[in-house]
């Protein structure tokens, strides 16, 4: 699907708008491959008990002319 | 050859004394030995007595006694079913029972009551038991379980002393199907932790009847009941009522139970559920995958959202025993272009997408 979308901007199709992801920067991720990006964003706490710290690792998605990446320091 | 003394003469001995026994022999003929025997040995008549005992069931049982004594626990439960532990003093007298020994158990709330722990002890003189007693209660809070029936109660939101809660259909109990049209419930709460403050009926389904409290609006007992003229509840996604309620300690949690409840005058299961009051601060952290914190980020959690602050920091207070669901969105600010895509970057992306390498190699993420 990046493939397609790539394709489609080069050759001066629309292609989908960059939006940003936010993924539990604790998560599992190495079951992540090139042919299979699946993952969940946002994240979830059962029965919150106590003080915690969380963190979230934002990704930009769809950037495809790197129109965004000066976003990211 | 065996010597018998008398218990009688044995009595007769002063206790603490110290005595010499000798033996003296002669034959049949009157000749008496050369040699003779002798030993000493101490005399203890006073019975051995326990220290003070104390018992808690996160500590060792222990205490002190005569030197060498043995030393027997017997614990009864409430049932008078009866565990059983011993061991020996030391040399100074100390003895120990471990907490893990006398109880290779964790107490549930099944297991509440007195128990008894009743301590024996005989020392090496054989001066017969000594015993003491001591009690201790098990009081473990049962847990509270939380029943879903007809109506779901979840907590919106709360600011200051005043919780919204929604009352949310199960659209099981919808017997006859096509909605609800008519709604009856009572609210029950321990008026010593909550004040009943309010009920409002989510609007667009032309509720004819507003909830009437029967018994006042304090009271611990709350009834609601109410008909749409036009129109059929269908949403059991959100709320058929809000209810709202002051917190009077929010240190405790706070039980609500919905009973009598019926649709369409079908009755279904009533809910029981706890809230808690009290609150941790949950911080979040939002970065970029280079680490890099993000400023401005919306992170939404706990029906409220906030935005991170230069740090790429921000805290909630939530309530204990609540799930937390969290997510984040951020605006795009339009930039100028920057490495603009062109016919490379389209020839990599169909080599990935027939499973082929890019140029440069595999992909790999980070």
């Amino acid at each position: 699907m990046d493939a397609l979308n790539i394709l489609k901007y080069a050759v001066g199709l629309d292609a989908p708008d960059p939006h940003w992801v936010f993924i539990n920067s604790g998560g599992a991720y190495a079951d992540i491959a090139q042919t299979s990006v699946n993952y969940k964003t946002g994240m979830s706490l059962e029965a919150f008990s106590g003080d915690a710290f969380v963190s979230l690792t934002g990704i930009l998605v769809g950037d495809i002319d790197d129109r965004y990446s000066g976003l990211i320091a | 050859m065996a010597i018998t003394i008398p218990a009688a003469d044995l009595q007769a001995l002063s206790d603490g004394g110290t005595y010499s026994l000798t033996a003296d022999v002669s034959d049949v003929a009157g000749n008496a030995a050369a040699q003779h025997s002798s030993t000493e040995f101490d005399v203890d008549k006073a019975p051995t007595t326990l220290s003070a005992i104390s018992a808690e069931i996160s500590y060792d049982l222990s205490g002190v006694i005569a030197a060498k004594a043995a030393v027997h626990v017997v614990m009864a439960d409430p049932a008078d079913a009866v565990k059983k532990s011993e061991t020996a003093a030391d040399a100074t007298g100390a003895w120990n029972i471990s907490a893990v020994e006398l109880m290779d158990f964790e107490f549930s709330f099944d297991d509440n009551g007195t128990y008894v722990l009743f301590v024996l002890a005989t020392e090496t003189a054989e001066n017969g038991y000594v015993a003491a007693n001591v009690n201790f209660v098990v009081d473990v809070e049962a847990p509270v379980q939380d029943v879903i029936g007809g109506l779901n109660i979840e907590q919106f939101s709360k600011a200051g002393d005043v919780v919204t809660c929604g009352l949310i259909c199960d659209a099981t109990y919808d017997l006859g199907g096509g909605g609800i049209k008519a709604l009856d419930f009572a609210t029950n709460f321990d008026p010593s932790d909550l004040v009943h403050k309010d009920v409002s009926l989510t609007s667009g389904y032309n509720w004819t009847i507003a909830v009437r409290n029967e018994t006042g609006a304090s009271s611990g007992t709350v009834k609601g009941g109410f008909i749409s003229s036009a129109g059929t509840f269908t949403n059991f996604s959100n709320p058929i009522a809000e209810v709202q309620m002051t917190v009077l300690e929010n240190l405790e949690p706070v039980g609500i139970r919905i009973t009598g409840t019926s649709f369409d005058g079908d009755a279904a299961p009533d809910t029981t559920e706890t809230f808690s009051y009290i609150s941790s601060t949950l911080t979040a952290t939002v970065i970029t995958c280079t680490g890099t914190a993000m400023d401005g980020v919306t992170v939404t959690a706990c029906d409220s959202s906030l935005a991170t602050d230069i740090s790429g920091q921000l805290s909630f207070e939530v309530s204990h025993g609540s799930d937390v669901v969290m997510d984040a969105s951020f605006a795009l600010e339009n930039t100028s272009a920057t490495n603009a895509i062109n016919s490379m970057d389209a020839l990599q992306a169909l080599r990935i997408a027939v499973g082929l390498d890019a140029s440069n190699g595999p992909a790999h993420y980070k």
